[in-house]
């Protein structure tokens, strides 16, 4: 495999990524999008780095992106849910995708990144697979009103009123998530999808949604796995990270066309030796 | 269709006129194996020295990664060369399995080092890190005999700093959603005797890289260094830590001509850790931008002092 560190113009800024490259023509590109927590192309831990050359292997090229202001990226730095960079990843996505010759396109991300991939997926017709990791989509940043957090700090302190009022919380604000929920089942319908959600309250009531969406999808894969962790923030869970390496890596290489060009059951990790 | 290299290859560089400086992803060795950099150089007339960022150790590199990149773009924009890179097992490097330790930072930034006077055209070399990387970048400047050394927030004690790491997790659990449910540092402890590591907030911390750690002590690692060195303390309140002024005195004592600074900013605690806080209603902003900003005028401030700053603690 060979990897091409770029910096792709984006009006007065340059969004940098890590184009790998597997031997051979790729079977298409897996655009990886870290979330808004300052995670840098290589995510915590170099994370997306072995997811990126995990896929390489299975003959799949990717592109791992930095947020604007963040890793080697230039800019300022300013994440909000209201205005994710979709407008940066589908700059950094098409001109991988000139430059590899695929016309095969998929998407992973985390968190904010989940959110991103939901409006870049859709923009991009070549749009094949996806996997949203934690997409959360009632979560945001945290509020800064004194009053919501002394009330947050109350409730903490009692063992059993917490966890019952927090759950009561996030199933009272489930309606905003329809724009999210609407954005899910938009690109479900051009692509097979896979989430990988852990089991907090804040992912709500998206497995009813996911099953019912199940029900009514014929064409597309649709599928819903829960990470191991349980409420554990981020990816501060060891059996996480390695679950979400793991799970990647199949899904792609399940859903792109064309067959890996290596046998099943080699390493997906690659340490040493990489061509350059 | 064949991949197109000629146009991945031209995108390796950028030029900010904005900022008069121009980036460029460069191939390198260390630790027996290859790692990507990033050169930053002015676009307009260079100035000595060179400078090498040694970038912190663990879950410090991604939440010190904006400081690295705030020095390396203030110090091209002065006119300097500046390199940065990932030692072995952090981020683009070959091998981001084998779990690095303070003597492989080291290593590898030696081994970088040597490559400096061929990227920049300049034999004059200087270093500067945050944190551990501080620590790296004061042992490597008195190994290669470099002209000066920037240390901002500095590791001096091994073993102080192997506990706050585990202590980080700690506080993270206990700020979290189940705060009974917290971790202690005994059971952390106990973790490491019996398991062989223990997870620190996601990275795998094992016991041989934890006692190496334990074992590291700057002032002791300090032998002899005749540049300039320049300590930098980040915190909420102006009065000099104690550790900093024992590695000014130590720095003194081994021949530097050193000089203690202070940034002093209400978002201090977070300076090496996670730093991405609400700063405004729905958005999330660097609240240590601010510090990085004020250690590249310290820093720039101290570059342009030509008597050397001997006793500003």
């Amino acid at each position: 495999m060979r990897e091409f560190p770029v910096f792709v113009p984006r009006g007065a800024e340059h969004i940098s990524a890590v184009i790998t490259v597997p031997d051979g023509g790729p079977r298409g590109l897996v655009l990886l999008q870290p979330g808004g927590g300052g995670a840098p192309h290589s995510h915590r831990t170099a994370m997306f780095t072995r997811i990126a050359r995990g896929l390489a292997d299975r003959g799949i090229a990717s592109a791992r992106i930095d947020w604007k202001g963040v890793g080697d990226s230039s800019g300022v730095v300013a994440y909000s849910f209201r205005h994710l960079p979709v407008e940066d990843g589908l700059a950094v996505a098409r001109f991988a995708m000139e430059a590899l010759g695929t016309r095969t396109f998929g998407m992973a991300g985390n968190c904010g990144g989940a959110r991103t991939a939901l409006g870049i997926l859709r923009q991009v017709p070549e749009t094949r697979s996806a996997v949203l990791i934690m997409l959360k989509p009632l979560a945001g940043p945290r509020s800064q009103r004194k009053a919501v957090q002394r009330t947050k700090l109350i409730f903490k302190r009692f063992r059993r009123v917490g966890p019952m009022a927090r759950r009561a919380y996030w199933s009272l604000r489930w309606r905003k998530a329809g724009a999210v929920l609407e954005a899910v089942a938009a690109v479900n319908a051009v692509s097979d999808l896979l989430l990988l959600e852990a089991n907090t309250v804040k992912a709500g009531k998206l497995i009813g949604f996911v099953d019912g969406l199940q029900r009514k999808n014929g064409r597309h894969r649709l599928e819903m796995r829960e990470l191991p962790g349980g409420a554990t923030r981020g990816f501060h869970s060891l059996e996480r990270q390695e679950f979400t390496v793991r799970h990647v890596l199949e899904w792609f290489d399940q859903t792109f066309p064309g067959t890996a060009p290596r046998p099943a059951g080699e390493p997906v990790e690659r340490t040493r030796a990489i061509r350059h | 269709m064949p991949v197109d290299e000629a146009l991945l290859e031209a995108h390796a560089s950028y030029r900010d006129e904005r900022l008069g400086i121009s980036e460029r992803f460069v191939r390198l060795r260390a630790g027996g194996a290859r790692t990507w950099g990033v050169l930053s150089l002015p676009t307009g007339e260079r100035r000595s020295p060179s400078w090498l960022i040694c970038h912190s150790f663990g879950l410090e590199q991604i939440d010190l990664h904006m400081t690295d990149v705030a020095f390396a773009r203030a110090l091209a924009a002065a006119g300097h060369p500046v390199l940065r890179f990932h030692c072995q097992g952090y981020g683009d490097a070959d091998d981001v399995a084998t779990p690095p330790t303070p003597s492989s930072h080291l290593r590898d930034t030696l081994e970088v080092a040597e490559q400096m006077p061929g990227l920049c055209g300049d034999q004059d070399l200087a270093l500067v890190g945050s944190r551990f990387g501080a620590a790296v970048a004061a042992l490597a400047a008195q190994r290669l005999g470099a002209s000066r050394a920037v240390m901002a927030a500095p590791v001096v004690s091994g073993s102080r700093y192997a506990a706050e790491l585990l202590r980080a997790r700690v506080f993270s659990e206990l700020m979290g959603d189940t705060p009974h449910q917290a971790v202690t540092m005994k059971d952390m402890k106990a973790a490491m005797a019996s398991e062989g590591l223990v997870n620190v907030k996601g990275w795998p911390l094992h016991r041989t890289v934890y006692e190496e750690l334990g074992r590291f002590d700057l002032l002791k690692g300090l032998e002899r260094f005749t540049g300039r060195a320049l300590v930098l303390q980040v915190s909420r309140s102006p009065e000099p830590q104690k550790g900093l002024v024992r590695l000014l005195d130590r720095l003194r004592e081994v021949g530097a001509r050193a000089s203690l600074e202070t940034v002093t900013h209400t978002a201090a605690p977070n300076f090496g850790y996670e730093h991405f806080r609400p700063v405004a209603k729905d958005l999330l902003g660097d609240v240590t931008a601010g510090i990085n900003q004020g250690l590249c005028e310290r820093v720039l401030g101290w570059l342009g002092d030509e008597d050397g700053g001997q006793g500003a603690a």
